[in-house]
């Protein structure tokens, strides 16, 4: 597969910056690794962040679609750079970034 | 002299049909004219017209799910044109679709490929598939062409259902729908009308042990609900190939769920309890050729995403 | 940042901060392990659609009551799933909260997802989801310590044309 990184969309419209991002997982569920012999594995904490302080956070499960998408709205401003990253059940991490247009 | 005679009307035959355009898609026209007028006639207003195209619908159905007044363009989004409720999803999951990273893989899989460059120069050809080749005496798919030309550039085909095929043709559709080209069929010559026929006939004819032919559901049967599927329209079936499926999706390890026409074509007849020709087979193209040809002047609007 | 130190609902107190992962300012696997795991009702070997005990045990383990205020949550979900892989799913409210939990009985675990709302925040999230099942989903949204729900139920079927 290729590149890991989040995908992430953001647009700034009256103070409000909503943010779509698409995460790069495959989300095991319990069921599917044991059918795939895998460990299970999903994403089990996201969270974005806007110059340093916390936009966006949820603790997550393997009930999130595979390649999880979140949407959310925060007060923001055009060219706020997001920073959002991930960890998994075991252990991987991931950041990405984009800026609100 | 005779021979003088003979040339001039060959000219003044070859002229004509200049003049007219190909005389070839005579049949083909009326068959797509006809097709267009009875699904908008269908979808105009579905509650009132319930005896006549909607008999086993439920009231709900007509009266809280299906819209009025659906018109040629809409017809490409397949039962989202008509079913509210899937709609709504097919608009949420728009926001941001799955798709969209396999349209970069499919791009990197063009540009590091010298042969698939030499071959296609211009990717903004999604709507000219498939076509007859005078020729070759046969019909040629995006998925066919493709896999020429890597053969005949020494590398490995694809396989024509998933995979690299369905990122590479999502590029490419992609590129084709950002060019606003439209589908843009031709039938130029009496071997490619009766190619045209026999797609046809095989669109039209019953097989399998259910006796379901693909117009039972896709042209009559087209609006109604078989358990919890929304019979989709034959108008619009190939614009937005390769197509995103949530089912695929669901089922891919890595969530990919794109896949060409012939994956979506030899799954439904398999379910219809047939054996489903083959992907390169002369029944399949032809019956690809008769069914893209009736979305001709649709806009190109693939990938897209489907159930 | 010490508004997160307790709860003022039921028994309830949970620490923020001092989380193992370095990413994570408020991780609820590490705070409520228990409520990760906490299975819905079985019949047979599929899931009881038809009971909510799953659900509510998840929510008493997370917050110490499972007593919710229906209203001021708007929940969007499909009434039927084009497909149980990726069902779309929205919780929205105006309330000034603290977290936003997201439950349902269509899957072994009951708990799909715990927002923690930062200072100010706007409740407005999407998802998608996967659901096993036709099953009920439950939206729960904490603000000012009192617990507002929404529900919907979620029709979703297998199988289905095209290989």
């Amino acid at each position: 597969m290729a590149t890991k990184k989040t995908r992430i969309k953001a647009k700034a419209k009256n103070g409000i910056v909503t943010v779509m991002a698409l995460a790069k997982h495959p989300m095991y569920s319990g069921a599917e690794a044991k059918k795939l012999k895998v460990k299970q594995n999903f994403i089990t904490y996201l969270k974005a962040e806007v110059s340093g302080k916390i936009v966006y956070e949820v603790t997550s499960s393997q009930f999130f679609s595979k390649n999880p998408y979140l949407k959310f709205k925060y007060k923001g401003n055009k060219g706020d750079e997001i920073v959002i990253s991930w960890v998994d059940l075991l252990g991987n991490k991931n950041t990405s970034k984009s800026k609100a247009k | 002299m005779l021979s003088k005679i003979i040339k001039s009307s060959i000219i003044v035959a070859l002229a004509s049909t200049a003049m007219y355009g190909s005389s070839f898609n005579v049949q083909a026209e009326k068959d797509r004219k006809a097709l267009i007028k009875y699904f908008e006639d269908k979808f105009a207003d579905p509650d009132k017209n319930r005896n006549r195209f909607f008999p086993y619908s439920t009231d709900d159905e007509l009266k809280n799910n299906m819209p009025k007044n659906v018109k040629f363009e809409d017809f490409a989004i397949g039962n989202y044109a008509w079913s509210i409720q899937g709609k709504e999803q097919y608009d949420e999951i728009n926001e941001m679709p799955p798709y969209e990273d396999y349209i970069d893989i499919g791009e990197e899989i063009y540009t590091s490929s010298k042969v698939l460059q030499g071959c296609f120069p211009d990717v903004t050809i999604g709507g000219d598939y498939p076509y007859f080749s005078d020729k070759r005496g046969e019909i040629v798919t995006l998925g066919v062409a493709i896999n020429e030309c890597l053969t005949a550039g020494k590398q490995k085909p694809f396989n024509m259902k998933k995979g690299k095929m369905a990122h590479l043709q999502a590029y490419m559709v992609f590129q084709t729908r950002e060019a606003g080209k439209k589908t843009n069929i031709k039938i130029s010559s009496q071997a490619a009308s009766d190619a045209y026929e026999r797609g046809k006939e095989y669109y039209y004819s019953q097989k399998g042990y259910l006796k379901l032919s693909c117009a039972s559901c896709h042209v009559q049967g087209a609006g109604a609900r078989v358990r919890n599927e929304n019979l989709s329209q034959l108008l619009g079936h190939t614009t937005h190939w390769p197509a995103f499926r949530l089912k695929w999706g669901g089922k891919n390890v890595n969530g990919d769920g794109l896949g060409t026409v012939e994956r979506r074509v030899q799954g439904c007849i398999k379910d219809e309890g047939q054996v489903p020709p083959s992907v390169t087979s002369n029944e399949m193209k032809e019956l690809l050729y008769f069914m893209t040809y009736m979305s001709n002047d649709l806009n190109v609007d693939g990938p897209d995403i489907r159930k | 940042m010490n508004r997160r130190k307790f709860i003022s609902i039921g028994l309830g107190v949970f620490v923020a901060a001092i989380i193992p992962s370095s990413l994570s300012a408020v991780n609820f696997r590490d705070t409520k392990p228990k409520a990760w795991s906490l299975m819905n009702p079985l019949k047979g070997k599929k899931v009881d659609a038809s009971s909510l005990n799953g659900i509510n045990s998840a929510m008493k383990e997370l917050y110490g009551t499972s007593t919710v205020i229906e209203g001021k949550v708007k929940l969007k979900a499909p009434d039927i799933a084009e497909n149980g892989a990726l069902v779309p799913i929205t919780i929205s409210s105006d309330l000034n909260a603290k977290t936003v939990a997201l439950f349902q009985n269509a899957n072994p675990e009951a708990t799909v997802a715990v927002f923690n709302v930062p200072a100010n925040g706007i409740v407005y999230y999407s998802l998608r989801i996967k659901m096993g099942q036709t099953g009920t989903v439950t939206a729960v949204v904490e603000s000012g310590g009192k617990l507002y729900s929404a529900t919907r139920v979620v029709k979703v079927t297998k199988g289905g044309c095209g290989g």
